[in-house]
C-alpha cells in the first residue's frame, strides 16, 4: 500500500522553501572555520606528538618479545652494542 | 602538492566529485558543497525549528561538524543523505538540551495567525506539534521521504511514524486552513 500524502500540504512545504541567499551565511561559516582550526592546530600538533611518542615507547618494548628464538642471537648482539655505544 | 580545481571547474562538476574531493580536505570543494546545499539545509532546519536565527545557527554547526567528519564519509553519493542526517541529529540535540518543549497544542489564536498579506506561516503551524511528530511530518513533506525511510533513519516503529504522520497532517491541515478562512473573512470584511 502506498504512503498516505496530502497534496495540499505538499504544496505549502514547497512554497514555504524559498530560496536562500549564500553569501552571509557562508562568510560567516568561513569565520567559523577559521576560529575552529586556530583552536585545532596545537590540539592536533600535541595529540601526534603524544602518539608518535607513546607509539615508539610501545613498539621498542613490546618488539623484544613479539621476536622469535631465530632472533635472540640478532638482539643479544645489537643489545650489547647499544650497552657499548651508551657508557662511550 | 595536490593540485585544486578552480571555482569555475568546481561549479560546474558533478556534487559526488566534489565530494570525493571535499573528502580529502580540499577547503575550496567544501565550500562548493556549502554553496550548493546551504539553501536546502537551512530550509530544513527553518521547518524543523520554526526561529530562522536558531535554524541558521543549527545549520552552522552542522557544516562545522560535516567539513570534520567528511572523511568518515563511505560514498561520495551519499553526501545528502549522510547531510541530512547530522542536521536531524543536531537539531535532536538542542531539543534534548532545551527545558522539555511544550508545544502550543492549543489552536492558534486568530491574532496568532499572520496578518493580511503575509505569507501562509507554515511554521508556525509546525511548531504546534510534539518535535517527533513535526520530524516525521518535516522528512515526509520537505524531504519526500517514504515512511519506511522515515522510520529506518529516525529509528521509530513504521506504525509510529505512520500514526505521526497521520495525526500531523490532520493538525497542520486543520490549523492552516483556519488561517486560511481567517484571511477570506479578513477580505469579505
Amino acid at each position: 500500500m502506498p504512503d498516505e500524502f496530502d497534496l495540499q500540504l505538499s504544496r505549502w512545504f514547497a512554497q514555504a522553501n524559498q530560496p536562500l541567499a549564500p553569501a552571509d551565511f557562508q562568510a560567516r561559516l568561513v569565520g567559523g572555520l577559521a576560529r575552529s582550526h586556530s583552536w585545532m592546530r596545537p590540539a592536533q600538533a600535541l595529540t601526534a606528538i603524544v602518539r608518535a611518542i607513546s607509539s615508539g615507547l610501545i613498539l621498542g618494548i613490546t618488539s623484544p618479545f613479539a621476536a622469535g628464538r631465530a632472533h635472540l642471537g640478532v638482539l643479544a648482539v645489537s643489545g650489547a652494542a647499544m650497552m657499548i655505544w651508551m657508557s662511550l | 602538492m595536490r593540485r585544486r580545481l578552480s571555482g569555475a571547474a568546481l561549479g560546474g562538476a558533478d556534487e559526488a566529485s566534489i565530494v570525493a574531493l571535499a573528502i580529502f580536505a580540499d577547503d575550496a570543494a567544501f565550500s562548493e558543497l556549502v554553496r550548493r546545499r546551504q539553501s536546502w539545509l537551512r530550509n530544513l532546519l527553518r521547518r524543523l525549528c520554526r526561529d530562522p536565527v536558531l535554524a541558521d545557527d543549527l545549520a552552522q554547526q552542522v557544516f562545522l561538524q560535516a567539513w570534520r567528519s567528511i572523511g568518515t564519509l563511505n560514498s561520495a553519493g551519499a553526501f545528502g543523505a549522510w547531510l541530512r542526517r547530522l542536521a536531524v541529529n543536531t537539531w535532536l540535540m538542542h531539543v534534548r538540551t532545551q527545558s522539555p518543549e511544550v508545544p502550543d497544542t492549543s489552536r492558534p489564536e486568530a491574532s496568532e495567525l499572520p496578518s493580511t498579506g503575509e505569507r501562509l506561516d507554515l511554521d508556525r503551524a509546525l511548531a504546534h506539534l510534539v518535535p517527533e511528530v513535526r520530524l516525521c511530518i518535516v522528512l515526509a513533506y520537505n524531504e519526500g521521504m517514504s515512511h519506511a525511510e522515515i522510520s529506518e533513519s529516525t529509528g521509530l516503529p513504521l506504525g509510529t511514524v505512520k500514526s505521526h504522520i497521520r495525526r500531523g497532517a490532520a493538525r497542520l491541515r486543520t490549523d492552516l486552513e483556519a488561517y486560511r478562512s481567517n484571511e477570506a473573512h479578513r477580505h469579505a470584511r
